[in-house]
């Protein structure tokens, strides 16, 4: 493999990790600018639904589709039980205290799924099929379906954000909760569509995640923070900038490879948002805490 | 006939902290009352407590026959109480029709924010565009338009005249003279008060979270002392009544 | 790993501790016990990475020390076993540690694992409290670290491993190599000796990758490593990260020999990629010594327990062995000994020259004839004068279809 060869490649695997990176950072952006708080459960959402995929698709005799279904409803009613028991009745506290909660919540699922499942690495039942190579670059089938499941859950946010009634609501929420109060609009509804949408988006990124890698209980809780760097990074609040953001963490990521090492292209990732930062505090796309 | 609104002995603030210190008003169908007052008298913590923001509140308000304790702030709007805020009054990330369109408890609401448009043509034009790139005197219409969706009975409107150029303000005041000719009550809160009080049928003045004076708009204005204490120097071509 | 998390596992663990001490107990008669038992801390990787091993390393202690115990004990001194799982994962082991040397009471911890468990728990529990630690650990910094001679070794190091790989790489005709692996010391030293053997016999070493563990891929390292285009690559790893490698590299369509830790290589590798994603691959793993009394006796304890081959683990071999040593060094050092006198005589009954013994249950009269030279089942335990085990054999297996098929012993 030539040099440029190389670095083709990895700007491909960048892609491809920065998309699931992008994923997770759409979760947090939304949640972030709607409820105004970081959570840090997104990252075990994806767990479990990663977790629940496998089990679903094994019942199923080995289909992933089904299992992808189940874990989609699933986490679903896992976000939405989470918003109704925990975060419901955190509303109005400062953002320490959902934040502090959050983590909380993502500790309880992670440890939950250890205790039955155990800490064993499993995978889930794609088939392992070679690599199509293209002019010195290896572009993998399952590298497709990630990049579709970006862009299909991008494409959900954006129109149920743009185009629904229940979009709109949680734009206005998020742009500014006492205006929306006085017109009518009923938080606590919105809130919970939010987190059923949260809980939906989460359930495409865990399984994609774990057809790409192995479902381990931390898989999800090691890219909060990638996750996290991604949201800032692209403007909180933006979905598009949710997925700017991962895609630019995820190639300098492994695009430093061969440079500083695969040890330190974890640092990387916060060096690039570190310079961003400090040109543009807001992100590459942000603005104050709304919604666009 | 029974007031429209009647408000009795409200006290609160924002925390432990009072700022209001036992104000009642009341205000009749299609009265434009203005409420006027120095910095800090507690006049736009009235209006949030009459619409119910105000996190702490205490003293009994009554709109429209019913009692608003049990209220909360949104679902105020159904009933006819709307509010107008001083800053902060659009959604800047939605668009000028999305701004109308999300206003909750409309019949047809396509066909209501139509009908703000054919009343506001300046944001006719510009319906698609972001809420955030209006002017000040266009965010001011879009914010009335806004609280007009539901078909007000009262409007709670903050200082709807700041930071507006003297042709936008008298453009404001006369779009507020219209509402009440519309049988809609306006309550305004106003640092400029002369001019406000000018097209006003009463007048309430407040100081330190009580009212100090009230009395119909011509006698506020007629009382020297008064106009020098709390109305300030005025400005010598008032908005014509 | 969080506080709330080992409690639920030591609720659930404690059915299984009391009821491994209540194994540990002789169940014949008892005699007159001068003597209080001799706690041994079993403290192995019942999950983790290294669960595969550690369900049959505490089965072994476990029924080693129950044998011994019936058969009379060390003149009427019993074993008695406590049990913690380390959940392969410092922290977590240095807890466990703390619970077993400051609760329990124990005289020795047996049957740590991982290389990075070992180390946190000798420096934070283990050397502070003159408690004697066997490990099946590789990482060489063990050793180094052992400066108050407490700690045993009953397995290669890891980088003795990597010698083994090099001889492998050596005779399987490979020239050019790379090598991954984990960013921590067993992975590196791994590395290391492979470097150092394949290099000093005319191998070309092109380049050296480390990676962090708990990543959702590693195809940039994979591919910056075979861009150099090595006809050998070599892992330091643990099966997670080995799950995601190989089958990367078949994606790939890499063409490179495989040489990865036998702990990797797992049925569990071969569900989750398949038989043809590992077919080829190479692996060293210490083996039980041939035509030993020891290996045979170590065979039918670990089939009654485990229902499987002694073979199927070398771990449970060394700690059939680390059972055994004690018992002799206790009887050596006699009646009412300190544990100080106990670890002293570790070396005079498990080093040669001496008669040969084996078991203890069958060797232990040979005592008092004179010097012992006990050969276990997982090596002929030798201990050097940092108590690395430097009687180790290697066996070079090829999975084929799924399966491992040795196909040579190597001897270093």
């Amino acid at each position: 493999m030539s040099h440029s060869q190389l670095y083709l490649n990895l700007a491909v695997n960048g892609l491809v990790e920065g998309l699931i990176i992008a994923m997770a950072a759409l979760g947090i952006t939304l949640v972030y600018a709607v409820a105004k708080f970081p959570n840090a459960a997104t990252g075990d959402f994806m767990t479990f639904s990663a977790y629940t995929a496998k089990g679903a698709s094994v019942l199923a005799g080995g289909s992933l589709v089904f299992g992808a279904g189940v874990a989609v409803l699933a986490s679903a009613l896992l976000a939405a039980l989470a918003y109704l028991l925990i975060f419901r009745r955190l509303a109005g506290r400062k953002l320490v205290a959902p934040l502090v909660v959050s983590i909380g919540l993502a500790f309880l699922i992670r440890n939950t799924l250890t205790f039955f499942v155990g800490t064993d690495p499993t995978v889930l039942p794609v088939p392992i099929v070679r690599a199509v190579e293209v002019g010195g670059i290896f572009l993998q089938p399952l590298d497709l379906a990630v990049a579709a499941g970006a862009a299909i859950s991008l494409a959900a946010a954006f129109i149920v954000l743009h185009k629904t009634p229940i979009g709109r609501r949680m734009r206005a929420v998020a742009g500014n909760a006492d205006l929306a109060r006085v017109s009518g609009i009923r938080a606590g509804r919105v809130m919970l569509q939010l987190w059923l949408l949260v809980g939906m988006l989460a359930a495409v990124a865990g399984v994609l995640l774990a057809a790409k890698s192995v479902i381990e209980p931390e898989m999800g809780w090691h890219l909060l923070l990638p996750a996290f760097a991604a949201a800032i990074l692209g403007g909180v609040g933006s979905p598009i900038g949710a997925l700017v953001g991962g895609v630019l963490i995820g190639l300098a990521q492994e695009l430093s490879v061969p440079l500083v090492g695969s040890t330190y292209k974890a640092a990387v990732g916060f060096v690039v948002i570190l310079v961003v930062l400090l040109v543009r505090p807001s992100g590459l796309l942000g603005r104050d805490r709304s919604v666009r | 006939m029974t007031a429209l609104l009647d408000a009795q002995d409200i006290r609160g603030g924002y925390d432990e902290t009072p700022i209001l210190n036992g104000v009642g008003l009341t205000i009749d169908r299609g009265e434009i009352v203005t409420i006027a007052g120095t910095n800090g008298s507690g006049k736009s913590t009235l209006a949030k407590a009459l619409v119910g923001l105000l996190p702490r509140c205490s003293g009994t308000v009554r709109f429209d026959g019913r009692t608003l304790d049990a209220v909360a702030p949104e679902d105020r709007p159904a009933l006819g109480l709307s509010y107008v805020p001083q800053v902060a009054n659009v959604f800047p990330e939605l668009t000028i029709e999305e701004n109308l369109w999300v206003v909750e408890g409309v019949g047809n609401r396509r066909a209501r924010a139509d009908e703000l448009f054919g009343r506001f043509p300046s944001l006719a034009e510009r319906r698609r565009q972001l809420a955030r790139s209006l002017s000040g005197g266009e965010r001011q219409q879009l914010a009335i338009a806004r609280a007009l969706m539901l078909h007000p009975k009262l409007m709670v409107m903050d200082e709807p005249s700041a930071a507006l150029s003297p042709r936008l303000v008298e453009e404001v005041f006369a779009l507020i003279r219209d509402l009440a000719a519309q049988e809609i009550a306006v309550l305004l809160v106003e640092q400029r008060a002369r001019e406000a009080l000018a097209f006003s049928h009463r007048g309430y003045i407040m100081s330190s979270g009580r009212i100090v004076a009230q009395d119909s708009a011509a006698a506020l204005l007629a009382d020297q002392e008064l106009a020098r204490l709390f109305l300030g120097q005025g400005r010598s071509n008032a908005a014509a009544s | 790993m969080p506080f709330h998390s080992i409690l639920s596992r030591r609720r659930f663990l404690a059915g299984t501790a009391a009821g491994a001490a209540a194994l540990a107990l002789p169940a014949g008669p008892l005699r007159a016990q001068a003597e209080r038992p001799f706690r041994i801390g079993a403290l192995n990787p019942l999950t983790g990475p290294g669960s595969e091993e550690g369900a049959g390393m505490l089965a072994t202690l476990q029924a080693t020390a129950r044998l011994i115990n019936e058969a009379g004990g060390i003149d009427g001194r019993m074993f008695e076993v406590i049990s913690e799982d380390d959940q392969t994962k410092p922290e977590a082991g240095v807890l466990a540690a703390k619970k077993l040397v400051e609760i329990n009471k124990v005289d020795a911890i047996l049957g740590t694992w991982s290389s990075s468990v070992t180390l946190a728990v000798m420096s934070a529990v283990t050397q502070p409290n003159d408690v004697m630690l066997f490990t099946c650990s590789g990482a060489p910094e063990i050793s180094e670290e052992n400066t108050k001679d407490l700690v045993k070794r009953f397995t290669p190091t890891s980088f003795a491993y990597g010698v083994a790989y090099a001889r492998i790489a050596l005779k399987s005709g490979y020239k050019r190599a790379v090598g991954m692996h984990l960013n921590n010391s067993s992975g590196k030293a791994q590395i290391d000796g492979f470097v150092h053997e394949f290099t000093a016999n005319g191998g070309e070493f092109v380049d050296r990758i480390a990676y962090e563990p708990s990543k959702p891929s590693y195809r940039s390292e994979l591919q910056t490593a075979l861009a150099s285009n090595p006809d050998c690559l070599v892992l330091g790893s643990y099966l997670a990260d080995t799950t995601i490698i190989l089958r990367e590299a078949f994606q790939l369509g890499s063409r490179a020999g495989v040489l990865a830790p036998h702990w990797a290589l797992g049925t569990k590798l071969v569900e989750a990629i398949g038989a043809p994603a590992v077919e080829g691959v190479s692996t060293a793993s210490a083996v039980l010594t041939k035509d030993n009394p020891s290996v045979a006796l170590y065979d039918r304890l670990y089939r009654e327990a485990m229902g499987e081959p002694g073979s199927a683990n070398a771990y449970g071999a060394m700690c059939y062995d680390m059972v055994n040593v004690l018992a002799y060094a206790i009887a050596a050092a006699g009646p009412g000994a300190s544990n100080a006198d106990i670890n002293g005589r570790i070396r005079e009954v498990a080093n040669s020259p001496g008669e040969q013994v084996f078991d203890f249950v069958s060797g232990k009269d040979k005592l008092k004839a004179g010097k012992v030279n006990y050969s276990g089942a997982s090596s002929l335990v030798e201990f050097d004068e940092r108590g690395d085990d430097t009687g180790g054999l290697f066996s070079w297996d090829v999975l084929q279809d799924g399966k491992a098929v040795q196909r040579e012993l190597i001897t270093l």
